[in-house]
């Protein structure tokens, strides 16, 4: 017995691509803003020195 | 392959790299997306539900295929101990257990039309289920051991073994047949799909594999810059140390 109609089949095609949008949407936005936290932290931690070297 | 094991090399290569690579996945996501949702025909029997395979099956392959290559950096890492190796391996975990959740969450809006059920403790869905704990296992790992020196070699060894699992993933279906369908284009006598459903799917699996490889490059860039400044706090903890012991009466470090 199929206890879903065709016609219904397009909720769960894009419940399918939300969720998968929503994912690698927060993958990609959390691996690049940890990757310009950290790299801006390097900068500007390199900038103190040399300021406090010269 | 020793060559590009120098973390500054890899810094200066990837940085010249990643616009091209982001460029890249931008345009095969559009394209991927389009040819699925409204390139591909609808299926003769699953009708519209056959555009959920497009999401699913390159998610499927690269969950395998980053635990595969997190188990080939945790080798490297443990026999020639390149210093990229180990911060290659930890990036793929998350990125690893993103695919595999989309992987396992897909298959059950898939499979609840089409079977009847969102789940079932089928051979494929029970090994990519354990694949998943493998990966959060091996990210626990990391964090719990962190402070250690040995880390590196005890969470390589506790990868390697968690391979194990990825031949019961291939072949759970021919072992065990039951309710996941058994492999349609990685088969003896060739694909089972048609030509005109290749071409969504493997523009999707091209760009998940950008996805990866622009995501695991940040994450190894934020890795080598954490431990840089881990690195400069250590020294300039160091010099105050020693400046202290100099100058003892001025009661704070220079």
């Amino acid at each position: 017995m199929n206890l879903v109609q065709p016609e219904q089949h397009i909720y769960f095609v894009t419940a399918a691509y939300i969720i998968t949008a929503l994912s690698l949407g927060g993958l990609i936005i959390t691996a690049w803003m940890i990757a310009r936290t950290w790299t801006a932290r390097v900068e500007s931690q390199r900038l103190e020195r040399h300021k406090n070297d010269s | 392959m020793h060559r590009f094991a120098n973390p500054s090399r890899f810094l200066r290569l990837s940085e010249n790299l990643l616009p091209w690579l982001v460029v890249g996945m931008i345009l095969a996501l559009i394209a991927g997306v389009y040819l699925a949702l409204f390139g591909s025909p609808v299926d003769y029997r699953q009708g519209e539900m056959v555009r959920v395979m497009y999401v699913h099956v390159p998610a499927a392959w690269m969950a395998s295929a980053i635990y595969l290559s997190l188990v080939i950096a945790s080798i490297i890492s443990l026999v020639w101990r390149h210093p990229l190796a180990d911060v290659a391996a930890r990036g793929m975990a998350p990125i690893g257990a993103v695919f595999t959740a989309i992987c396992l969450i897909t298959g059950s809006i898939w499979g609840y039309p089409t079977w009847g059920t969102w789940w079932a403790w089928d051979g494929r869905m029970t090994s990519v289920l354990v694949l998943l704990s493998i990966y959060l296992g091996y990210m626990a790992l990391w964090s719990a051991l962190e402070e250690r020196a040995n880390a590196p070699k005890i969470v390589a060894i506790m990868a390697i073994v968690g391979g194990i699992n990825l031949p019961i993933i291939k072949f759970s279906v021919d072992w065990w047949q039951t309710l996941h369908q058994p492999a349609s284009i990685l088969r003896k006598g060739g694909s089972a799909i048609a030509p005109s459903m290749m071409a969504p799917l493997f523009t999707m699996w091209l760009a998940y594999i950008l996805i990866f490889a622009v995501t695991l490059i940040w994450r190894m860039r934020a890795d080598i810059a954490q431990q840089k400044l881990q690195a400069m706090a250590a020294r300039n903890t160091n010099t105050s140390q020693s400046h202290a012991i100099l100058h003892p009466s001025t009661g704070s470090a220079l």
